[in-house]
């Protein structure tokens, strides 16, 4: 049988835990669970949390944590709001194409300058990651509240509505969104140097300082692309809400830290896979929607999602151990 | 004649097919420091586990385990414990966020299984037992506040407290500079004043040589020799045992040195670490750096390398000032450091060997747009494996499953990758076994025929007498000798270094 | 392995079909902010409404007060193939696309706490900020009597609702209880601050002294400084306060003697009446201005709000206070 390398075959793990959920709650709930709408209602639901446990994954692979990401995404997205509804005003015949430009432009850049002054914070001045992104966190609450005083803006033109609520045939258009995003994520990080060297940093800092590269431009690359992330999930998210506000989608930070250790990213920094990432979060989107049909309440789905991470972790740290003792056995009968 | 404490006879254990021990046999005397030295993974830890009654032995019939005359069939922690067994292992198990005392009461209370706290008496119980071995440290003082070397006292007198009659020690010098090691044995000896037993666990031969009644070799589990008395052996007969190969230890490095200087040092100095260092690096020369740890050669390292600013001084690269304030600058200067911790700064432990060798030289596989060509990462990885022997089935081994020698081969083809002009060596061979050291200290010499100017820093005489064509001693932050290695010798640099 | 596993997948991807399990009764899902025990009393409601109307009606609540979290709900509820959809919206705004999309699906929306919604059939409210500020009048003529001072106090006279009562209050008292005294006008601003309002009152205490009767609050946070400051000065008995609140916060204040009504609405009516007007709703009839239902007695509809009267709006009293709290 040809060799297969460690994160190929952890991935067969990840689909596995996939289909057994999807199969159980196929089994248990077949006319609801298996129907057209549920299928797409959960493909609507997974993009605008997926990205933002993409670019949580991100930061997690440097061995840091970006707990300012959803502050962030609704900072991004307020600005975007603002300089849209600005260009309305301003010009009310404007294209469609300008207009989905102008949101996604700004909602980017906004992003990226979010996750550029956590690199900042963290890579120049030195502060640890889960303190400056505790920091940012509630400095972008804070400008975001000034910038609106905590009331929604919304009124957007149609166009922003398609991105979160059309589909393409029967995919939605923002998972096709997230599906690009998720590729062009594992090709930065598989293919490209700084992905390289980001897997390197979270897995020894010092042993990439005394390697010569330059942590500090590669902590503050990495958390340009956790904000980044963050910038186009505000974009779905505004669609999705057709509206902005401080503390939309609070709730999915912890949920974007459970899930990317739940798709085996190292806490510890230089081991995750983006396809493992997606996996869970496929997993985690059946056992909620799943739930929702049978009737659970939110509380039962945060126990299951408990001990899944419990059993995940546990599974982590057995399977290395299991096949350590298997590759003994192995090797004293060919010594033998 | 003295009592045998421990006994031991056909000793043997198979960890999943691999043999760790075979028909071992062992003894130790009272009031004797018996050494049992062998390379890594030669059993002595096994051997060592199987008497603090953490590892449990095959079962044969034939094996015998006698401890103070009595039979054990097999050895719990408990047991041992009773029996006067205390295993101090390296890293010393020592609860750094406690005071002196508190530590040194540890056992005794639990062994009591005490629930009550009684200050006082805590601090008697540790005055005393430095007493016993004429040791004085502030016993309300916190642990973590103490170098290693007198944490390690701290160990032994919790040993002392819990009725130590065998103390097993591993590596106990591991970490320890020369006067610490002096120190230390004085502390032994008077141990073994008091009938105390000592087994210690290493591979610094000359210490060895200093402190210990009898020697026992082991290689491959099984035990090659024991010398009843340091008189009947020497360093390089133990060696030739530990190896099982011979070894040849007359010659020199002979740098086939041409053309300009590569590297000029004037008068480089930081303050606290070192100052006035000179000295010049031709292409194909190897400066052997000596001294022992504290001594600045770490530091200097550094500063050549872009890590540690230097005060003031020059450094001159083909006769042109340069300044090296970061590793950028080292890149730019075509300057390599091979690190002296290995596992923490040298290499990314949980990586593959490929990843690790690549490391340096990542952004010139980027071959399609920004994307990276896999298969000339892989291409490049195996044509290192090849070249430095690295022995192991593929380049997607994380890097922790190998041998320390094999791990140095994968820090210095990362190195060698970049094709540096100057290589700077520190401590090139710590913890590796002594036949892998000559495999390494070969490349090097390979390296610097090539044209590479290289500087190694180590703590070893023989390291540096024979690998190197220039010799630097470095004490207390001054180089104090600077010779060709031809007019030096073992006792000439033995003197330098007291 | 890898193989078998993918083929699984797409077999499992293509399999789902279209199976409608033909469903007895109607489905109606109540989408709440969070669990709370103001929705625990809800759900009272909502059952009772069930049983006593044979539909399936329940309550979903978030584990956290998210509107993404009621999105994801709302979301569910469609793929599930509910009948309707009420919400009690944790942002307003941001339900909006989520209950088109119901409605696109066909679902009866309805909300409740959000008369500006748009994507719905209606908004339910219990009564109209003018009922409460009467009721206020009402509940201090029934304690005082026809003749006396009062007090009223306002979170902020830019908070739009308090003002509504405030007015309505102050008209309804001079039409019909002309020897009822309003002390001070404009209202007093508590800046819904315990600590304001009782201050606030001990100066009204010092200044009026016998001629205050009576303090109608508007914020949750007022009747809890007013008591204290009765308290303080022993006029339990002598001085009253009537407002709106909630009970676990002004109870100890309403078993002194300090506050004689609580007026609010109950969430279990609330509860119902989503219940009610999604059944109407749903077997094809219509909901008329003026119409009487169940709970909320008269009701009002001005655009798509649909307002109680009188009879949403409860009082809490120490008479009646073993009925509900939360």
């Amino acid at each position: 049988m040809k060799q297969h390398n460690r994160s190929v075959s952890r991935v067969v793990y990840y689909i596995l835990m996939f289909v057994i959920v999807f199969a159980l709650f196929s089994l248990t709930i077949p006319g609801q669970f298996l129907s057209r709408f549920n299928l797409q209602s959960m493909a609507f639901q997974v993009p605008e949390f997926g990205i933002l446990a993409l670019g949580m994954m991100v930061a997690m692979l440097t061995a840091g944590i970006d707990l300012s990401i959803i502050a962030n995404a609704n900072l991004a997205g307020i600005m975007s709001a603002i300089c849209l509804l600005k260009v309305t005003e301003l010009y009310p015949n404007v294209g469609s194409l300008a207009i989905i430009l102008v949101t996604v432009v700004v909602a980017v850049i906004s992003g990226t300058i979010g996750g550029l002054f956590n690199g900042f914070l963290i890579s120049v001045l030195g502060i640890l990651p889960i303190l400056a992104t505790l920091g940012t966190m509630k400095l972008f609450e804070g400008l975001a509240t000034v910038v609106t005083r905590g009331r929604p803006i919304t009124g957007f033109p149609v166009e922003i509505q398609y991105i979160a609520n059309e589909t393409i045939g029967v995919v939605p258009v923002s998972f096709v969104i997230f599906l690009i995003v998720l590729v062009m994520v594992a090709l930065f990080l598989k293919k490209t140097p700084l992905g390289f060297k980001i897997y390197m940093l979270g897995s020894n800092e010092e042993a990439a300082r005394y390697s010569r590269l330059n942590n500090r431009a590669i902590l503050l690359r990495a958390y340009a692309v956790s904000g980044l992330m963050a910038g186009i999930a505000s974009i779905i998210m505004m669609s999705r809400f057709n509206s902005v506000k401080v503390g939309y989608g609070n709730s999915y930070l912890l949920q974007a830290v459970l899930v990317v250790i739940l798709g085996g990213t190292n806490p510890d920094g230089g081991e995750g896979d983006v396809f493992n990432a997606l996996f869970a979060i496929l997993t985690l989107q059946c056992i909620a929607s799943g739930f929702n049909i049978l009737g659970f309440t939110d509380y039962m789905r945060n126990v299951i999602y408990g001990s899944m991470l419990i059993i995940v972790l546990m599974f982590t740290i057995m399977v290395p151990r299991i096949r350590e003792m298997v590759k003994r056995k192995k090797e004293t009968v060919s010594i033998s | 004649m003295a009592e045998n404490i421990l006994q031991v006879a056909s000793l043997s254990k198979t960890y999943s097919g691999v043999k760790a021990l075979v028909d071992f046999d062992f003894s130790i005397k009272q009031g004797e420091v018996h050494c049992l030295v062998g390379e890594n993974g030669s059993g002595k830890s096994t051997f060592m586990k199987i008497i603090a009654g953490v590892v449990r032995p095959d079962r044969d019939s034939r094996t015998q385990i006698l401890i103070n005359g009595k039979q054990f069939r097999r050895l719990t922690p408990k047991d041992s414990m009773n029996e006067g067994i205390q295993v101090i292992y390296q890293d010393l198990s020592l609860f750094p966020n406690l005071t002196v005392a508190e530590n040194i009461a540890m056992n005794q209370r639990i062994e009591e299984n005490r629930k009550t706290v009684s200050w006082k008496e805590m601090r008697r119980t540790a005055l005393d037992s430095m007493e016993q071995i004429s040791v004085k440290l502030d016993p309300e003082e916190l642990v973590e506040n103490y170098p290693i070397a007198k944490q390690q006292l701290v160990a032994i007198c919790r040993a002392i407290t819990s009725g130590v009659q065998l103390l097993i020690m591993d590596e106990p010098t591991a970490s320890l500079g020369k006067t610490d090691v002096e120190h230390f044995f004085k502390v032994i000896r008077k141990l073994k004043e008091r009938g105390i037993s000592a087994l210690f666990i290493g591979h610094k031969l000359h210490e060895v040589f200093a402190i210990a009644d009898r020697i026992t070799v082991i290689r491959d589990g099984k035990r090659i020799k024991t010398f009843d008395s340091v008189s009947e052996t020497n360093e390089h007969e133990i060696t030739e045992l530990m190896t099982g190969k011979k070894i040849d230890s007359s010659k020199r490095y002979e740098s086939k040195t041409n053309g300009k200087p590569l590297m000029e040092i004037r008068g480089l100095s930081k303050s606290g670490q070192y100052s006035d260092v000179n000295f010049t690096l031709y292409p194909g020369d190897i400066i052997g750096i000596i001294g022992l740890t504290g001594a600045g050669r770490t530091e200097l390292a550094l500063s050549v390398f872009g890590l540690n600013k230097p005060d003031t001084g020059e450094i001159l690269i083909d006769n042109k000032p340069v300044s090296i304030e970061s590793t950028r600058d080292a890149i730019k200067n075509e300057i390599a450091l091979v690190p002296e911790n290995r596992l923490v700064q040298g290499l990314f432990t949980e990586k593959t060997i490929m990843d690790n060798v690549l490391i340096t030289t990542i952004d010139e596989f980027r071959k399609y747009g920004p994307f990276l060509s896999k298969k000339e990462m892989v291409d490049s990885a195996n044509s290192w494996i090849d070249k430095l022997n690295i022995k192991t089935p593929s380049a997607k081994l994380p890097v922790k499953q190998l041998s320390g020698g094999n791990q140095q081969r994968v820090v210095l083809s990362k190195w060698l990758a970049t094709k540096p002009r100057i290589l700077i060596l520190d401590g090139p061979t710590v913890g590796i076994d002594v036949g892998a050291k000559a495999e390494i200290h070969r490349y090097i010499q390979e390296m610097a025929q090539d044209g590479i100017g290289i500087i190694m820093m180590s703590d070893e005489i023989h390291e540096v007498l024979h690998n190197a064509n220039k010799i630097l001693v470095m004490r207390e932050g001054r180089i104090i000798k600077s010779a060709d290695a031809t007019s030096l010798d073992e006792t000439d640099l033995m003197q330098l270094l007291q | 392995m890898k193989k078998t596993i993918l083929l699984l997948l797409v077999l499992a991807m293509i399999v789902p079909q279209m199976v409608c399990v033909a469903k007895d009764r109607p489905e109606i899902a109540i989408i709440v902010k969070l669990e709370h025990p103001w929705f625990d009393d809800m759900v009272k409601g909502i059952e009772e409404a069930a049983r006593e109307l044979n539909v399936n009606a329940y309550m979903l609540a978030p584990a956290e007060a998210d509107a993404a979290q009621q999105v994801a709900l709302v979301e569910s509820c469609i793929a599930k193939g509910v009948d309707a959809i009420s919400v009690v919206p944790n942002d307003p705004a941001a339900i909006e696309p989520v209950l088109k999309k119901a409605q696109n699906a066909g679902i009866i929306t309805l909300t409740h706490e959000s008369a500006s919604a748009q994507n719905v059939s209606y908004d339910i409210e219990a009564f109209d900020n003018a009922t409460m500020g009467r009721r206020f009048i009402d509940n201090i003529v029934k304690h005082v009597g026809p003749s006396g001072g009062y007090a009223f106090f306002v979170g902020n006279l830019t908070a739009e609702t308090h003002m509504e009562r405030f007015n309505a209050a102050v008209e309804y008292q001079e039409k019909n209880y002309p020897d009822l005294k309003l002390l001070t006008n404009p209202p007093l601003v508590s800046q819904e601050n315990t600590q304001v309002a009782y201050e606030l009152t001990l100066q009204l205490i010092k200044t009026y002294g016998d001629k205050l009767d009576a303090i109608a609050a508007c914020a949750a946070a007022d009747p809890v400084g007013i008591g204290r400051a009765v308290e303080e000065k022993g006029l339990i008995g002598k001085l009253f306060c009537v407002g709106s609140s909630v009970p676990s916060m002004v109870k100890p204040y309403v078993d002194n003697g300090t506050c004689k009504a609580i007026s609010l609405w109950r969430p279990a009516d609330a509860g119902y009446v989503q219940v009610w007007v999604a059944k109407e709703l749903l077997e094809g009839r219509k909901i008329e201005d003026g119409q009487s239902i169940p709970k909320f007695g008269k009701i009002r509809i001005v655009g798509k709000t649909i307002y109680g009267s009188d009879d949403g709006c409860k009082d809490w009293t120490i008479e009646n206070q073993d009925e509900f709290f939360f």
